[in-house]
């Protein structure tokens, strides 16, 4: 077993990063993250495709590291496909954030 | 006025239909509006998208039997806070969206000058050289994989990245100088399918067309 991190998405040259961890073992997600080491917030929403519910954040700026709630009410049921992609929620995200 | 990157949005990285496509924070009336977007497979195509917005059809390239790229830019005019992209068929789609400030040039075409590439099972691609016509273009660098790793900075001109997500990622120089070569730039995400290009777009200098002319009173005539 292994914790794999795979960035999800960045800004301005990695300066802004979302990443999650995931168990390459049981495939499950461990953990989502946003460092955020600009000096603008940040915004990160997530949305299950299979009913449309969603979560956001907005990460102030000088943030080194957000653990997004993974808690069971939250969880997003994310597949992974066979070429390492997630499937399964929409994603946007924004930089820089009001 | 050189181009300026003010901000930027991304959305999807996931299977489905219709995306909706926020508008960058900030963007106000005559900023520069550049959205890139990647869609599964290479026949797929955008069955509509934001309105006002102009395709580049020769930015667009498709990695063979794997996904279609394709960009469209846009000077803000009373933007909405978001648009929507909505595909012929529903598949994997992610799309990006930059807005720059400076004023999109209104004469002989907006968009300078392009070139694109595809590349299978590479660890770099190279996102070709192009040849600017005018001064102070914004130069853009865009390219998807098809694995969705994120993307490291090798080389070239477009060196500062805006937006990588999902495999999808945008690069930029924001005022290119004086005209002429501006080589590859090269990125990379490990071995994987790719496509992109770079594409310039021109800056507005304030004319009008036509020569400057000057009015003034001398003696008894004007001249």
């Amino acid at each position: 077993m292994a914790i794999v991190t795979k960035v999800l998405g960045e800004f301005n040259g990695g300066l802004v990063r979302f990443e999650y961890d995931y168990d390459n073992n049981d495939l499950r997600v461990r953990a989502f993250r946003c460092v955020n080491n600009s000096t603008e917030a940040a915004y990160g929403q997530i949305t299950r495709t299979s009913d449309g519910a969603s979560h956001d954040l907005r990460f102030a700026p000088g943030t080194t590291q957000i653990n997004i709630p993974t808690a069971p009410n939250q969880r997003v049921q994310l597949t992974l496909r066979p070429d390492g992609k997630l499937d399964g929620a929409e994603l946007h995200l924004a930089w820089p954030y009001p | 006025m050189a181009y300026a990157f003010r901000a930027a949005t991304s959305q999807g990285n996931a299977s489905g239909g219709a995306l909706t496509v926020t508008k960058p924070t900030g963007t106000v009336d005559d900023d520069l509006i550049v959205v890139v977007a990647y869609l599964e497979s290479d026949t797929n195509t955008w069955a509509s998208v934001g309105a006002g917005f102009t395709e580049d059809t020769g930015a667009n390239i498709d990695n063979t039997g794997a996904f279609d790229m394709r960009v469209w830019w846009k000077k803000a005019s009373g933007e909405p806070a978001s648009w929507t992209w909505t595909p012929t068929t529903n598949n994997w789609r992610t799309v990006v969206c930059c807005s720059f400030s400076g004023t999109l040039g209104t004469a002989g075409g907006r968009v300078d000058v392009r070139a694109t590439g595809q590349a299978d099972g590479a660890t770099t691609f190279s996102c070709p050289t192009v040849t600017t016509t005018v001064d102070n273009d914004l130069l853009c660098a865009y390219v998807g994989n098809f694995g969705g790793g994120a993307y490291g900075y090798t080389s070239g001109p477009a060196n500062t990245e805006r937006i990588d997500f999902g495999g999808l990622t945008l690069y930029s120089l924001d005022d290119a100088g004086a005209a002429g070569v501006e080589a590859a730039t090269v990125l990379n995400a490990g071995t994987q399918d790719y496509a992109g290009g770079q594409i310039a777009f021109k800056l507005d200098t304030g004319g009008g067309g036509g020569a400057a002319t000057q009015v003034g009173w001398v003696g008894a005539g004007w001249w």
